[in-house]
């Protein structure tokens, strides 16, 4: 079986190279076919100082079909779902080759997150918010990597701050907290209506938000 | 003194004669491995028990070398549209090589089905076996 062995092969081959940075384990000992890998973020970007675990699912005729990659950590990047964490990228689905190993395609995930390709996203949202407002979008991007793929292990027990996490300019939700609504309900009223900031003096948004909020 | 040979052992080694690899620097004593199985030149493709020529290798005009079955079961597929695993370039067998001669006939008819496909190929792949190129 050419799968089982190049899988062993590809384990051995990272444990051999530990300057990779690269991390890849079974999920269970006796099934080839589930593995976890795992990266750091690239310095420079807004992942740095994260590190970010893939699920990965080898399928029976390997290599000759590319292994199903996904994000297990929770990523914001135009490219992989903020949701599922699917990954768009095209040396995962047509552009496979059975010479590509897991260890090079999580290197090219890596590769992924320091240059995202918004043009092709996989997470509209997210690219609109990329294309948008570049820097409001490390910030969130940056909350992400805290939040959810700290480097020591730890993930936050406190309540998640759902401002930051969702890229929501504040001052335009303490607008409405002071009004007298709930910052859940402000959040999830803007997120329905894809708003993260807007002008002092857009009214119709801000009608369309309070009406919303108001139902 | 007189040496009596009672009997005599002898031992062979074989290697595949790859043009142009006499000089080759081996990286740290590493044997070349055929990218697709990532097993040895010399050794087998996973589902063969013996190396030689139950199992040979082939060379690409473009100097990438793989064992025959493991570039024969690439090229069957839709995703490789006929071009070589390492540099996506047409895969097709090098000329004049000794060990290429016998494969020639095998590959032929793979390389035939499996030439650069025209058609909806940018969209997602076409993996079901009935996708293969007639």
């Amino acid at each position: 079986m050419s799968r089982a062995k190049r899988v062993m092969k590809e384990l051995q081959g990272i444990k051999d190279d530990p300057e990779a940075r690269v991390g890849l384990q079974l999920v269970n000992e006796d099934d080839i076919h589930l593995l976890k890998g795992s990266f750091l973020g690239p310095p420079g970007t807004p992942y740095e100082n994260g590190k970010f675990v893939v699920d990965i699912e080898v399928p029976m005729e390997y290599p000759f079909k590319p292994p199903k990659m996904k994000f297990d950590t929770k990523v914001y990047h135009p490219n992989v779902s903020s949701v599922t964490g699917a990954i768009c990228l095209d040396i995962l689905k047509n552009a496979w080759s059975p010479v590509i190993t897991l260890k090079s395609a999580l290197i090219s995930l890596q590769a992924l997150l320091q240059s995202p390709e918004p043009n092709d996203p996989q997470d509209a949202e997210v690219a609109q918010h990329y294309i948008r407002d570049r820097e409001s979008f490390n910030k969130t991007a940056t909350f992400w990597t805290k939040t959810y793929a700290p480097l020591d292990g730890d993930t936050q027990s406190a309540p998640v701050d759902q401002v930051a996490l969702y890229g929501l300019n504040r001052v335009l939700v303490e607008q409405f907290v002071s009004q007298g609504f709930t910052e859940n309900k402000v959040v999830e009223v803007l997120r329905r209506l894809g708003i993260k900031s807007m002008s002092a003096d857009d009214h119709e948004n801000a009608n369309k938000i309070l009406e919303e909020l108001l139902k | 003194m007189l040496l009596e040979f009672e009997k005599v052992y002898p031992v062979f080694s074989w290697s595949w004669d790859i043009p142009g690899d006499e000089n080759a620097v081996k990286e740290n004593g590493d044997e070349d491995l055929c990218g697709i199985c990532r097993v040895s030149y010399n050794g087998t493709c996973p589902s063969c028990k013996y190396p030689g020529d139950d199992c040979p290798l082939v060379i690409g005009e473009c100097n990438h070398n793989f064992h025959v079955h493991c570039i024969q079961q690439w090229l069957d597929t839709p995703t490789a549209k006929g071009l070589c695993p390492m540099c996506r370039q047409p895969f097709s067998l090098k000329r004049n090589v000794a060990i290429n001669e016998f494969q020639m006939g095998r590959l032929a008819k793979v390389l035939i089905n499996s030439q650069p496909a025209t058609l909806n190929d940018d969209q997602d792949m076409m993996m079901e076996p009935e996708f293969v190129v007639r």
